[in-house]
């Protein structure tokens, strides 16, 4: 068995109200490509960064080729040996490869690019050292960020998620690299959530959840299926009451969609839905699959490429917000500072940030009368409706956009993670306002990357999977259902 | 272990206060650097003019220390080892230390003047202000009686120097004493209007009898002069009557042509070269080079009477002054009313500048008159006993009744005998006449180097003290007093060329300069005279000369030892008086130096007085507080439409840019539209349209910025330069006027915004704060002002809520602009009624900080653009109390800003002391 390269025990990370790791062991060996395994939130990303010097661990400690080390920064880890290919590259643009390798090394650009040609030929990265970055292709980007770590001579390189950026053949490609760095005994942890790549790529598996380390296994000793379950887990269901869903007429028809997101990715890749009055469909997935994008090119806030988008029959496709707004498309985004509030204006004005009512005059008095009525109704917790809404705690926050999407008489609600971020009583309030709404014949389309919220909502699952409905399900939380849901979300198909 | 100490919020506000106590700092400091730099450069060009002087004299000493070293060497002078240095009062210096004095006097002037004008307003209790203005008022008008006074004493003393036949003196002194009893009693009214005008236009009429009666005397008294020299030369000369006569004849005929043709300068020219060949073919270079020079005081006096034509007028605009003063001030008793007093200050005020004005320029003239008869009187002396110094005149009187009787006996023989014999007589009179001119020669020599100095030195130091009065008078400026130190450096080389000539050709004449050597202890006969000017040959020279000078000696029986002791004391007294300049110079200096001591406390009342003026000067209504509303008005126009964008975090730094478009629509409309028949009624829509096209030129970087995403900073900025130079193509191209600027014609007259009363302030200032109103109901009363709070505030959110971001930075821009634009039209048919090149006044930039400090509410912006209107008004004021130049008020104003600025990141922080 070959030596341990590097070990954490006992790491504990608290982020204000959050418990993000919580005790957990982890080590590598030389040679070997060791998988972290989780949800979002899970602690993947946050064990890492750990471990890459970018936050400090509350409890525990880290050893490097079994001597204990105390990691300053990213600097200092890469010194140690340490290097971690982040999701968000960390390259100029504006310089050349070889220039951004050059950086922080006292090796001048035209030496470096003798070496980085060294490096491509030995690992099959291929890269021109004179391109300029801004001219590379997100797979070129990230094997420079490679050749950099071992550039520097890292013997741990760790890869955040670094096929979701990838085509099949860039996949491969790295797959290929990374074979040939663990040749040469070269640590890597691998970060993933795509179960056929785990399957491909790993010497062990680690799965986290909640923080925790589930288990860790080794090759031979894990399937698709095992992992799938070790992932998702067992959700407590909360006990929420509700009656049988009664599903009305159809309210919203989502027909073969295509959509790209910001960066210009496909995002949606013909999805198709249904939504019927009186019924909540949850949607599970791993986050980054298309939720963000369904969800605005419903509220028309995202332009359709291809498909249709019917709303009680009528096509609402590429029309305004606006539009969607009086035909009764409420939004409850996930994002609740960055997009659903304006933080520096009044909490009455939010309450009235999106209306229906086409007014020119604005009657302060009025609205402040309106938001009075709401901020009781809602049991919004503020010293005045004047107060920017800014100064409100998340659930408080929260309670506005539901306070005042719920007052456009909404058809339709679309709510993105709207617990995410709240306490046990916050979260109860959004749900029972939800089941609530769908009891008067609102249409709910409930994206969640959180699969208790989606057991203790939904009336249907459907899965979402590289911008497509993969497959639905039923909200039963049995060990074989959520096992289902798992693998579909790690695009397995079943 | 952490201790934190929290300061109250509202503590926070300390900060800008803080800041402005800062720049206010910064500003005293930078005006009393400026106000002490100005008379230490003054001190400077005094303490360098000192340098060249002491230079000078310094060179004299070291000569003359040589030439004792030598005779010392030689053996010949035991006496010159014991010589006093610095002794004696030198005239030369007195004369030198005369010149300083006049420049130390109107230094001291000056700062009097500063000092006086530098004294801060005494506060009185409300009650007394109006008749502390009234005296005030009075103090004016005594002041421009009294400059008055002065300018008619001036006429008076050039008419009693060059028209004693003039018979105005009793009105003169009737009118002097009116005047001096206004002086006295103070009061104001009923004596004024006891003052007979008349005595005033006698005054005038005898200064014209002067202008006519002057050029006519000096002609006279000149052609009478050199008729007489023309005399005394057919005596001497020895050549046929008949060529030199006519010769003469045509040099006069020239020279009467010259003057009867109002002195044309060629015509002297052609006489003085004919006198030129006189002077090559016969002996008389001497007088012909007198007349040559007294050729030159005729140029001058020509120039002079034209001065005299200028006081003239001068005197007589001063008298019409004078006559509106005394009409206003009946008024002002007749209905006392406050305004009136106002205007009757304001109009004696400026009188009374003109009035002094006037008195200077008198002054100067009465200087050139005096010099230029100084001049002639030497002239006379010189040709009446060819000898000024007593001593001398024995000689030359001997000689001349001598050549007198020579030529008187040449005169008779002439007509009695026969041309034979006149030929033997005229042989006779040619030895006669060869001694003559040996003296002559000397005395005319000594005559021109008096001629030239007194000419020379006279000439430069008046310019000298001229420019530097005028530098004084005009605030020091620095070109001004560099050409004066200039002028001074000039005069310190002539008096160089001058000493040497003096010390180098002949020492003995310059008596009246007063640095020669006495003559009675010398000069024993003509020959010594002769051996005594060419002793520098001797000194510098070879054994030869030395022999032969004792040879001379011997032959003339002179002692060695008494020749020694003359030369001597002659190089003695040099030295004692060269010693005694720089003693006295040193002191002056150091008395100057003392005087200086003073700029320190001045400077330091001018930081208090800019103080002042900064801060109560704008808004006191009878004094800046018009400009400040009219500065305020375009500042208010360009700072709401800025609120507007700025609140939604549209950066539009264009607001400049889309005032020139109101401007120039404004104009268009006004000159080429409405034009044929312009009315008041059209006034509206020139406003209207005007804001129309401020609105279409922000409308397009809203386009460039809601589309294609253009940074609205650049796009705005950009069109500003756009604006700016197709403004300056229309001034300078087809809207210019008919005139020699680049400048537009005058609106019609209908369209002139109506002002308040008689005052500057026009009615723009009600539109724009009726403006103002229209923008707080924009912003805080409709729902398209909360969308663009929302758009400001997180455009996210907006978009999400259904809010067209676009057409709302496009409208808002729109609007932005056509706040800009009107504010522009307004200037135009407010303010300016024209438009001129170069015309940038920068409201648009301005408006930027104004909506900044406003912190962008709509009532916080008609506040802070009023302080902002006095704050520009105040450094102004700076400008012209201060006589700062506008830069350095710029920078003042700058750094104020700045702190301001910088201050407001600042507000946003709690200060918070933390100690570990």
């Amino acid at each position: 068995m070959s030596s341990t390269l590097l070990e954490v025990r006992g790491i504990v990370k608290r982020f204000p109200g959050v418990l993000a790791l919580d005790g957990v062991n982890f080590d590598l060996r030389e040679g070997e490509v060791h998988t972290l395994l989780g949800e979002n939130g899970a602690g993947k990303t946050t064990l890492m960064n750990i471990i890459f010097g970018l936050y400090r661990a509350d409890e525990g400690e880290i050893l490097f080729k079994g001597k204990r080390v105390h990691i300053r920064s990213p600097y200092h880890a890469l010194q140690l040996g340490i290097g971690m290919v982040q999701q968000h590259f960390t390259l100029v643009p504006s310089f050349t490869v070889a220039e951004n390798i050059a950086l922080g090394t006292r090796d001048t650009p035209s030496r470096v690019a003798a070496k980085i040609r060294g490096i491509s030929e030995e690992y099959g990265l291929e890269v021109d050292p004179h391109a300029k970055v801004w001219q590379l292709s997100v797979g070129e980007r990230q094997r420079v960020e490679i050749i950099k770590l071992l550039y520097a001579g890292a013997r741990v390189v760790i890869l955040d998620e670094p096929t979701a950026v990838l085509t099949p053949q860039e996949t491969e490609a790295l797959f290929k690299a990374v074979r040939k760095m663990t040749s040469r005994g070269t640590g890597v942890i691998f970060i993933s959530h795509k179960l056929n790549e785990v399957m491909e790529i790993s010497s062990r598996v680690t799965v986290l959840r909640k923080g925790k380390v589930i288990g860790t296994l080794e090759r031979g000793e894990f399937d698709q299926n095992k992992l799938a379950r070790m992932m998702v887990g067992r959700e407590v269901v909360m006990e929420i009451e509700r009656e049988k869903a009664r599903p009305g007429e159809l309210v919203i028809k989502v027909e073969d969609v295509h959509a790209r997101s910001d960066k210009g990715h496909i995002a949606l890749n013909g999805i198709s839905l249904e939504i019927r009055a009186g019924e909540i469909l949850g949607i599970a997935g791993v986050a980054g699959n298309g939720q963000r994008e369904l969800a605005e090119v419903i509220t028309g806030l995202r332009r359709v490429e291809s498909g249709k988008i019917e709303f009680l029959g009528k096509d609402l496709t590429n029309t305004s917000v606006i539009d969607r707004i009086l035909a009764g498309i409420a939004y409850i985004p996930q994002d609740r500072k960055g997009i659903a509030l304006s933080p520096n204006l009044s909490v009455a004005e939010n309450l009235f940030l999106r209306r229906k009512e086409k007014k020119v005059w604005f009657n302060k008095r009025e609205i402040f009368g309106h938001a009075r009525r709401y901020i009781e109704e809602y049991k919004i917790k503020t010293p005045s409706p004047a107060t920017a809404v800014k100064y409100l705690s998340g659930g408080n926050m929260q309670k506005v956009v539901i306070a005042r999407e719920f007052s456009l008489d909404p058809r339709l609600i679309i709510a993105v993670h709207p617990t995410r971020g709240l306490d046990v009583a916050s979260m109860e309030f959004v749900y029972r306002s939800l089941i609530k709404a769908r009891d008067k014949g609102v249409a709910i389309l409930l994206l969640a990357g959180e699969l208790y919220e989606i057991f203790n909502l939904s009336d249907r699952v459907g899965v979402i999977y590289e911008g497509k409905i993969v497959g639905y399900t039923t909200p039963d939380p049995t060990p074989e259902n959520i096992e289902k849901i798992g693998l579909m979300m790690a695009g397995v198909a079943v | 272990m952490e201790k934190r100490l929290d300061i109250p919020k509202w503590a926070g506000a300390v900060v800008p206060i803080i800041s402005v106590v800062i720049a206010l700092l910064i500003m005293g400091i930078v005006i009393y650097f400026y106000m002490y730099s100005k008379p230490s450069y003054l001190k400077r060009a005094v303490f360098g003019a000192f340098n060249e002087y002491r230079s000078i004299i310094y060179r004299i000493p070291e000569k003359s220390w040589d030439r004792f070293e030598k005779m010392l060497k030689a053996g010949r002078l035991k006496s010159a080892i014991a010589i006093p240095k610095g002794k004696l009062s030198s005239n030369v210096s007195s004369f030198a230390i005369s010149r300083l004095e006049e420049v130390f006097r109107s230094t001291e002037e000056s700062y009097k003047f500063v000092r006086d004008t530098s004294e801060t307003v005494k506060s009185f209790p409300k009650e007394f202000k109006e008749l502390q203005e009234l005296y005030e008022n009075i103090g004016y008008i005594i002041k421009a009686y009294s400059a008055l006074n002065r300018t008619i004493n001036n006429a008076k003393s050039i008419m009693n120097n060059e028209c004693n036949d003039c018979d105005l003196k009793e009105g003169m002194d009737s009118f002097v004493e009116n005047l001096s009893k206004v002086g006295a009693l103070g009061d104001l009214i009923s004596d004024a209007k006891s003052i007979d005008l008349s005595d005033v236009e006698g005054t005038l009429k005898g200064l014209e009898k002067i202008k006519l009666e002057f050029p006519k005397e000096v002609k006279k008294i000149f052609l009478e002069k050199m008729a007489k020299s023309v005399k005394t030369i057919s005596h001497r000369c020895p050549i046929s009557r008949s060529s030199w006569e006519d010769l003469l004849t045509d040099y006069k005929k020239n020279v009467d042509d010259a003057i009867s043709s109002g002195f044309n300068p060629f015509l002297f020219e052609k006489a003085s070269v004919i006198l030129d060949n006189i002077s090559v073919y016969y002996c008389f270079a001497p007088v012909v080079r007198i007349w040559n020079n007294s050729l030159e005081p005729l140029y001058d006096l020509h120039k002079k009477v034209s001065t005299v034509e200028q006081v003239y007028s001068q005197l007589s605009s001063a008298s019409r002054s004078l006559q509106g003063v005394l009409k206003s001030l009946e008024k002002g008793r007749t209905f006392f009313v406050k305004d009136t007093v106002y205007s009757t200050a304001r109009y004696v005020k400026n009188s009374y500048k003109r009035l002094e004005l006037d008195a200077f320029t008198a002054s100067v003239f009465s200087k050139r008159i005096k010099s230029l008869k100084s001049l002639y009187q030497e002239l006379e002396d010189l040709y009446k006993g060819l000898g000024t110094p007593s001593e001398m005149k024995k000689n030359v009187e001997r000689i001349s009744s001598e050549v007198k009787q020579l030529s008187g006996k040449i005169e008779k023989e002439k007509n009695a005998l026969s041309e034979d014999f006149l030929k033997t007589a005229e042989g006779y009179s040619k030895d006669a006449i060869d001694s003559f001119a040996k003296v002559q020669n000397e005395l005319f020599q000594r005559g021109s180097i008096e001629a030239d100095l007194s000419k020379y030195l006279g000439l430069l130091m008046d310019t000298y003290t001229y420019k530097l009065e005028e530098a004084l008078r005009s605030g020091i400026g620095r070109l001004k007093l560099s050409m004066a130190y200039s002028q001074l450096k000039d005069v310190s080389k002539d008096l160089t060329m001058f000493l040497r000539n003096i010390a180098d050709y002949c020492p003995s004449l310059s008596d009246k300069m007063k640095l020669s050597l006495d003559y009675e202890t010398y000069v024993f006969d003509m020959e010594a005279l002769r051996i005594h000017t060419s002793q520098q040959i001797v000194f510098d020279s070879d054994k030869t000369k030395m022999e032969m000078e004792e040879a001379f000696l011997k032959e003339k029986k002179i002692t060695k030892e008494k020749y020694m002791e003359v030369l001597g004391k002659t190089l003695d007294g040099h030295l004692q008086r060269v010693g005694a300049i720089l003693n006295d110079l040193e002191s002056e200096l150091r008395d100057l130096t003392k005087k200086f001591g003073q700029v320190s406390k001045v400077s330091w009342i001018a930081v208090g007085k800019a103080f002042k003026q900064l801060s109560t000067w704008p808004f006191i209504p009878s004094q800046g507080l018009p400009d400040t509303i009219n500065y305020m008005t375009p500042l208010l126009f360009t700072g709401l439409g800025l609120i507007l964008v700025f609140q939604m975090k549209l950066w539009n730094i264009g607001a400049e840019g889309q005032f020139y478009l109101g401007v120039m629509t404004a104009l268009w409309l006004s000159l080429f539209v409405f034009d044929k028949h312009p009315s008041v009624a059209e006034v509206p829509v020139i406003l209207f349209v005007g804001g129309l096209a401020g609105a279409a030129w922000a409308a397009i970087a809203g386009a460039l910025k809601a589309f294609l995403n253009i940074d609205e900073i650049v796009s705005t900025l950009m069109l500003n330069y756009i604006a700016f130079h197709w403004m300056e193509y229309l001034v300078y191209g087809p809207w210019k006027a008919p005139t020699n600027f680049p400048e537009t014609n005058e609106i019609p007259r209908q369209f002139f915004l109506p002002t308040f009363g008689t005052s500057r302030v026009h009615i723009g200032v009600i539109i724009a704060m009726s403006l103002t109103i229209i923008v707080y109901l924009l912003m805080r009363k409709t729902w398209w002002g909360f969308d663009l709070r929302a758009i400001g505030d997180n455009p996210n959110a907006a978009r999400y809520s259904g809010i067209d971001i676009a057409k709302n930075v496009v409208l808002a821009m729109a609007v932005s602009g056509f706040f800009a634009g009107l504010g522009g039209a307004t200037q135009i048919l407010g303010f300016e009624h024209k438009l001129y090149h170069g015309y940038a006044p920068g409201y648009g930039y301005t408006g930027i900080i104004i909506a900044w400090l406003a912190r962008l509410d709509p009532w916080a912006t008609i506040l802070v653009s009023f302080l902002f209107g006095g704050f520009l008004v105040g450094g102004d004021q700076i400008q012209l109390v201060l006589k700062l130049p506008k830069a350095v008020v710029v920078a003042i104003e700058g750094v104020i800003l700045f702190s301001l600025i910088a201050s407001e990141v600042l507000f946003k922080y709690r200060i918070r002391v933390v100690r570990k």
